[in-house]
């Protein structure tokens, strides 16, 4: 008995000792080495390869990116995540896998298929370049791509909630004379805002950080379609180290602030519920 | 307000739900449908409330046809049986909801002046400013009846009202709500598995089964002249025994009683046969007696009128009612039959 218990113990600490271990060694050792390596030659270094004219524009066609790609997500996996909960259609679970497919394909070939449909040999290639449109190479095809890998975020953090809330509340809201548009607004978003803002947040997170896709419908020109993770490929690339570890600094704080964000909103949306 | 309802159809993947189900509810009525759980109530009651449809049938309410009316658009209160409250908000908000989204919405002081009447009408004016997660069960019930209430129904409709409570506040709800139903003069039809909440509340029970409405009387008429045999297992606590009829006299051929006649019946099958007896506990007569006695007694505790005894007959077990008796488990006693019902099998 007594001995079983030391042996549960002991079990016990060494999963959790294992478990941050890993944590620290794969986790917060390589966040830590990309600030060390940032702040190498000290902050100015650093500071100036961000102001430099490729990096600004990076990091602004980062935010551009992300500022069209979240907003179409946000609308887009509500959207889906309100028609798969709170309707019977043929097709439901169809729609229910169809939504997680960006997670299991490569983001290589999310990238691709925007080059095979819209590129010079695409399938519109022809069309569109007869219009002069570029979609490819170009802030529409950089738009498409990141859309295209961060669409399940701000679904698959709804569905689960929404199917565990049921559909009761909106029935009592039509048989109290409410449209779907009032029963949306007053009673299913009220519902699902905190949940919402955290699967928006993930989104951004990823939106921002999106590499392979991008990369492949990018075209690396500098200054025009890098976004901060493929000016940082090119700076590393070309032996600038301090400048690519200080771009990736800056993206990895935004993706921090991002994270903390997410968790005091998780951590405090009880109470700031109670609050509104 | 007068429902009717005509041939109606409902089927869920290959299950009939419902099946050529017809009801008429009158003006004022408070009408009780009373089935097992998959029998096909609730769907009746969401079918009425616009919440589900009909495959075929018509459901006309004061004369007009729902069948495309939406919902939102048919006036009808609905109390769902977890009440459905909207949980972000407070009890005033969520009866002043039904006002707020009028496409033309009274004024702040009206709604405000409609909820706290009703509020206080069912109760709960303290509770305004509450959420529903901070109050108990039968306020919450009180709640989303208020809620129901404030768009000022034509009908209402209830699904399990007091499902979710314990018994002390279930009995208590019970009579308020069959209080106020009169006094609000509503139209009100509510469905239930608990046979006596429906005869206890109701007007007219409709009781359900397997998707079809099997009867649909006063409870009087109900308990004193079931029309199947479902119905008289259903209702009341009846012990049923296989018997046969032979025209005169009904045999019981699996437990060691003695014949009846037909005056002891108060219902004989149509055509001799094989046949079920359903006995009510008040109707055995039970006498002490030695090694001959046909039953023992298994277990006694009182109820409210007397002592329920538990008595093994034969292979069954049977359960009696007396005012009192001194008999103790292990006792041999002698079984009689008084009155029965009886059912031709099957």
């Amino acid at each position: 008995m007594n001995t079983d218990r030391r042996e549960n113990l002991l079990a016990r600490r060494s999963a959790i000792l294992a478990a941050i271990l890993v944590g620290v060694l794969f986790l917060l050792l390589p966040l830590l080495a990309v600030f060390v390596e940032a702040l190498r030659r000290g902050l100015p270094p650093a500071l100036e390869a961000i102001a430099d004219p490729d990096a600004i524009a990076s990091i602004r066609l980062t935010l551009l990116v992300a500022a069209i790609a979240v907003p179409v997500n946000t609308i887009g996996g509500v959207a889906a995540a309100w028609c798969i909960t709170k309707f019977d259609f043929p097709g439901r679970g169809a729609m229910l896998a169809f939504i997680e497919l960006p997670f299991s394909v490569s983001p290589v070939i999310s990238g691709l298929v925007w080059v095979l449909l819209f590129g010079a040999q695409g399938w519109f290639g022809p069309w569109l370049q007869e219009r002069d449109i570029q979609i490819i190479f170009a802030l529409p095809g950089l738009v498409l791509a990141t859309v295209f890998v961060t669409f399940p975020f701000v679904a698959r953090t709804l569905v689960p909630l929404m199917q565990e809330q049921g559909r009761s509340a909106e029935e009592a809201a039509a048989t109290l004379g409410a449209s779907g548009w009032q029963t949306f607004l007053r009673v299913t978003l009220p519902d699902i805002r905190w949940a919402l803002l955290s699967g928006v947040l993930l989104c951004n997170a990823r939106a921002m950080g999106e590499f392979g896709a991008v990369s492949v419908v990018s075209g690396h020109i500098r200054g025009e379609t890098n976004t901060m993770p493929l000016h940082v490929e090119i700076l590393y690339n070309e032996y600038q180290f301090v400048g690519a570890f200080a771009v990736a600094a800056l993206l990895a704080l935004l993706a921090l602030v991002t994270l903390g964000a997410k968790a005091v909103l998780e951590r405090y949306s009880g109470m700031l519920g109670a609050m509104l | 307000m007068s429902v009717v309802v005509e041939h109606l159809h409902r089927r869920f993947g290959m299950a009939a739900a419902l099946h050529d189900v017809a009801l008429v509810v009158e003006r004022g009525e408070f009408v009780a449908l009373l089935g097992p759980s998959g029998s096909g109530k609730t769907t009746l009651l969401r079918i009425l409330a616009g919440l589900d449809r009909a495959d075929a049938g018509t459901v006309r309410i004061d004369g007009q046809d729902m069948t495309d009316v939406p919902a939102r658009g048919r006036r009808i209160g609905f109390v769902f049986q977890h009440y459905a409250l909207f949980r972000h908000m407070s009890v005033f908000e969520n009866v002043a909801f039904g006002l707020r989204v009028r496409p033309r919405p009274p004024a702040e002081a009206e709604i405000s002046r409609r909820v706290m009447a009703l509020l206080e009408r069912v109760q709960i004016a303290d509770l305004a400013k509450r959420r529903p997660d901070q109050i108990s069960g039968g306020q919450r019930q009180r709640a989303a009846l208020a809620r129901a209430l404030a768009i000022e129904p034509k009908l209402l409709l209830l699904d399990e009202p007091f499902g979710a409570l314990d018994a002390e506040v279930r009995k208590g709800l019970r009579r308020w709500l069959r209080d106020l139903h009169r006094e609000l003069g509503l139209t009100s039809i509510f469905v239930t598995h608990d046979q006596e909440e429906a005869m206890e509340l109701a007007d007219r029970v409709a009781v359900m089964r397997a998707g079809r409405i099997a009867q649909y009387d006063t409870p009087e008429v109900l308990m004193e002249s079931p029309a199947d045999s479902f119905i008289a297992g259903f209702l009341g606590e009846t012990s049923r025994l296989q018997a046969e009829w032979d025209g005169a006299r009904l045999h019981f051929t699996a437990s060691p009683l003695p014949p009846l006649s037909a005056p002891s019946l108060r219902r004989h099958p149509g055509r001799p046969g094989a046949a079920w007896a359903f006995v009510r506990p008040h109707d055995w007569a039970v006498e002490a007696a030695g090694e001959e006695g046909n039953a023992v007694l298994r277990a006694r505790h009182p109820v409210a009128q007397g002592i329920r005894l538990e008595l093994a007959l034969g292979g069954e077990v049977v359960e009696a009612e007396l005012p009192t008796t001194s008999l103790q488990p292990g006792d041999r006693c002698q079984l009689r039959v008084l009155a029965a019902r009886a059912y031709e099998a099957g």
